[in-house]
């Protein structure tokens, strides 16, 4: 059971899927790949039977001690997107799908507000629109930080109301629960400015998140595009 | 019905899977004095105390060893009470669930008075593996001077040294 590691054989190394030469391990025809093999599996297993680092024993000890965090039915599923250097939230029941960056086709005589043009999505042709222009964010800073980071820029699907509405963002973190006490109020300055579409803040690691009111943004969408 | 694979010393047992909460890695137990050497110690879960019971030192008198493996299984039981209480076991290479179903196990001819908690013998290509009954191992005489039934909340468990 202590045997030591170096000895356990690696015939999956040797004769099997990555084996160098050629798998010719004769069990292969039964199971066809290495994971699928009992030995493979054993091997797996008696990675374990070491001892455990007396630090192992002690974060788990510690992890133990804690209470599971339970999220009660009333937490709100929001997902968090950043445009510019603003972190922003939706909530996640909203959106379809996120998908790469597509090109954007523009329409004439609409150029330079909110509505930046057509994009294809899986054959349909949606709108998509710069919530940048929309709620007057402004871009991030090179030297900020957020610019430089690896992050992707994608364009989020949203539905509301049986249409779908593209977003383009700078960068897509996912989605995460929220109770409602962990919401706090929008500042009164804040909630005053036209352009606001934020229902409430939420902290967020570093970061406080707006969350968008999806029905103010999506009645003003609506009165921008159809009139 | 799903089980729960675990070894001690060289034989393999199985645990009802149902009747576990969680099954945890092995942690820093508080030592509880004077208790049988089975009682592992006390440990912290998740805010309740939780007496840990050395699986192989209550069946084979020598204790789990200390490798990665050696886990602690958080089982549920109903006492006499009718209150639902929580012991961990300690046991040795608990990585693998089976699928068995309780026909396969026969009980052996033999009936040991003094480990009533083990039950039928079933065998595969892997060779025999024993079932471990929890609510006959709590019911036991040793443990049930432990882990008395009529002691309130998770607490007192350690309290039943007194009696």
């Amino acid at each position: 059971m202590s045997e030591p590691l170096s000895k356990a054989p690696d015939c999956w190394n040797e004769i099997g899927v990555w084996s160098p030469v050629s798998a010719s391990c004769p069990v292969l025809k039964e199971v066809i790949h290495c994971h699928n093999c009992d030995v493979f599996a054993k091997a797996g297993r008696d990675l374990l039977e070491r001892q455990a680092p007396g630090e192992y024993l002690r974060e788990w000890t510690v992890a133990l001690e804690r209470t599971k965090e339970t999220v009660t039915d009333a937490a709100l599923s929001l997902f968090i997107f950043r445009v510019g250097r603003e972190w922003l939230a939706l909530p996640a029941s909203a959106l379809e799908e996120v998908t790469e960056l597509k090109p954007v086709r523009t329409l004439p005589h609409r150029t330079g507000g909110a509505l930046r043009g057509l994009v294809n999505i899986r054959g349909e042709i949606e709108l998509c629109f710069s919530l940048s222009v929309l709620l007057g964010i402004e871009a991030a800073d090179v030297d900020s930080g957020l610019a430089a980071n690896l992050a992707q820029p994608r364009m989020m699907v949203v539905r509301n109301e049986g249409d779908h509405w593209v977003f383009a963002a700078d960068e897509v973190w996912g989605s995460r629960k929220f109770s409602p006490e962990e919401l706090t109020d929008v500042p009164v300055t804040v909630a005053r400015d036209k352009k606001s579409f934020t229902r409430s803040l939420v902290q967020w690691r570093d970061h406080s998140v707006g969350i968008l009111d999806d029905g103010l943004l999506f009645y003003a969408l609506r009165r921008r595009v159809f009139g | 019905m799903l089980m729960l694979l675990m070894h001690l010393g060289g034989d393999q047992y199985a645990l009802r899977s149902s009747e576990i909460v969680e099954i945890v890695p092995r942690v820093a137990l508080r030592a509880v004095p004077q208790a049988p050497p089975e009682v592992a110690g006390l440990m912290n879960f998740r805010g309740d105390i939780v007496v840990v019971i050395d699986l192989s030192r209550l069946v084979l008198g020598v204790p789990c060893n200390d490798s990665l493996s050696t886990r602690i299984v958080v089982v549920e039981y109903v006492n006499v009470a009718g209150r639902v209480r929580r012991l961990g076991l300690l046991a040795e290479r608990v990585t693998e669930m089976i699928n068995r179903n309780e026909e396969d196990f026969t009980t052996s001819a033999l009936n040991l008075e003094k480990t009533p908690f083990l039950g039928g013998v079933s065998v595969d290509n892997r060779g025999m593996l024993q079932y471990l009954m929890v609510e006959k191992l709590v019911a036991d005489s040793l443990l049930h001077t432990l882990l008395p039934a009529e002691m309130p909340g998770q607490r007192d468990t350690a309290s039943g040294e007194e009696r």
